[in-house]
């Protein structure tokens, strides 16, 4: 997969999302059409899939992966097909090759999401009354996993200690939140 | 930064080593303000992960809006009808125009069609197995088409086989009724199984029986493109073919 595809996804950088979610649209909704299932309900798994995709960029999955990012994104929306079809019919597993369908598109599946806690949702309020500055620095560091020297390249930031001391201000400044 | 902050970062980061991994267990067991330190940023993690994908997703439902304004669904059961109808106003008009060519097309019909070989259930002699199946590739193999297509509709509505499609398509043509044919023909060319890239040929075949000119040009064209089965006879039949 292209690397620089995955950095799009991590960075969430809209112009090259949005480039990448309308290439594979079509492709995607006419690829699920014979599994018998609405446009709405095919429109509603190419988005859940799509934000799978960026989880597993997230988590490093997407590094060693040889398919192309389309055949990936297409397996993670199949693997949701078949969970859609299986509470549909909720009695039987579900068996595509007997009504004919055939397609080389290997599964890759998805976890159910964790709830937070409530200590994390409180977290979750306080970080969204930060400055945007605190956040985008702590959204770098803490959920895309950049280290202090990734982000010095990825910011405006003169160097790492810089980056440090910003970091520990915001940090601190979540703290005080916390306390008061 | 102090070494506690540097294993708190590298934790949360999985960048610890096997040795760091032992000093943040012991710390994690001796130090309670070590420990609140890393289950608080811990938890941040969490939280900020979640806030990041929550924008993600607003950001897509964004461009699913979007995609939905630019290209709304096509509405299918208006242009399939549309379709069927132009068909059939195709189907009338060249029956008025060719009349007087019904009987050449006829006869390169006849000399280029041959119905498939049944490559789907091998039939052995004195094999006792009767089954459904069995009973309708007999039927075909003999000539006895009529029951053959009866056997082959019951046997694709029972397991939606495509290659049914394509057996029935076969009989019909053979017994004059290429009109028919051409309907599953062209629901077999949606599928992908072992026959289907003989489809075209035979669609081809179907349309020149029922004179419909532009369609078996356009399918002789995609067998002679396609090349895998039949295309040098396609390439022959589209120049004897006007």
């Amino acid at each position: 997969m292209e690397k620089n595809d995955i950095n799009h996804l991590i960075n969430s950088d809209q112009k090259e999302v949005s480039k990448l979610y309308n290439a594979n649209r079509d492709a995607f909704l006419n690829f699920g059409k014979k599994y018998g299932l609405s446009y709405d309900d095919l429109c509603d798994i190419y988005q859940e899939a799509f934000i799978a995709l960026r989880k597993h960029a997230l988590n490093g999955k997407l590094g060693n992966v040889n398919s192309s990012l389309k055949t990936y994104l297409f397996g993670i929306g199949k693997f949701m097909i078949y969970d859609l079809l299986k509470e549909k019919k909720k009695t039987t597993e579900y068996n595509p090759s007997k009504l004919g369908i055939h397609d080389t598109i290997e599964l890759v599946s998805t976890e159910t999401e964790e709830e937070l806690s409530h200590e994390q949702i409180l977290l979750q309020t306080y970080f969204k009354k930060l400055g945007k500055k605190c956040q985008d620095m702590l959204t770098l560091f803490y959920s895309r996993g950049l280290s202090i020297d990734e982000i010095v390249e990825h910011t405006d930031y003169t160097d790492g200690s810089v980056v440090r001391s910003q970091k520990s201000r915001c940090l601190k400044s979540l703290k005080d939140m916390i306390k008061a | 930064m102090n070494k506690q902050e540097d294993l708190i970062e590298k934790y949360l980061q999985n960048r610890l080593s096997p040795e760091e991994v032992l000093m943040v267990d012991e710390l994690l067991q001796n130090d309670k303000d070590f420990e609140k330190e890393l289950t608080l940023q811990s938890n941040l993690k969490k939280a900020i992960k979640k806030e990041d994908d929550a924008n993600f997703r607003n950001l897509i439902s964004e461009l699913e809006s979007k995609a939905k304004i630019e290209k709304p669904q096509p509405k299918r059961s208006y242009t399939k009808w549309l379709a069927a109808a132009s068909i059939v106003v195709l189907l009338g008009l060249s029956y008025f125009f060719t009349m007087n060519q019904k009987a050449s097309n006829n006869e390169l019909f006849a000399s280029y069609f041959e119905p498939y070989r049944n490559v789907v259930q091998p039939l052995e002699r004195g094999s006792d197995q009767q089954d459904k199946k069995t009973l309708a590739f007999l039927a075909y193999e003999k000539g006895e088409y009529e029951k053959a297509i009866q056997l082959f509709t019951d046997l694709f509505s029972d397991t939606k086989e495509p290659y049914y499609l394509f057996y029935k398509a076969n009989a019909l043509m053979k017994i004059d009724k290429a009109n028919e044919a051409v309907p599953l023909l062209l629901e077999h060319l949606k599928t992908k199984d072992t026959l289907t890239e003989k489809t075209t040929w035979y669609l081809a075949l179907a349309y020149i029986k029922i004179d419909d000119k532009p369609n078996a040009k356009i399918a002789l064209k995609k067998v002679i493109t396609d090349g895998t089965y039949k295309s040098s006879e396609a390439k022959k039949l589209l120049n004897e073919f006007k």
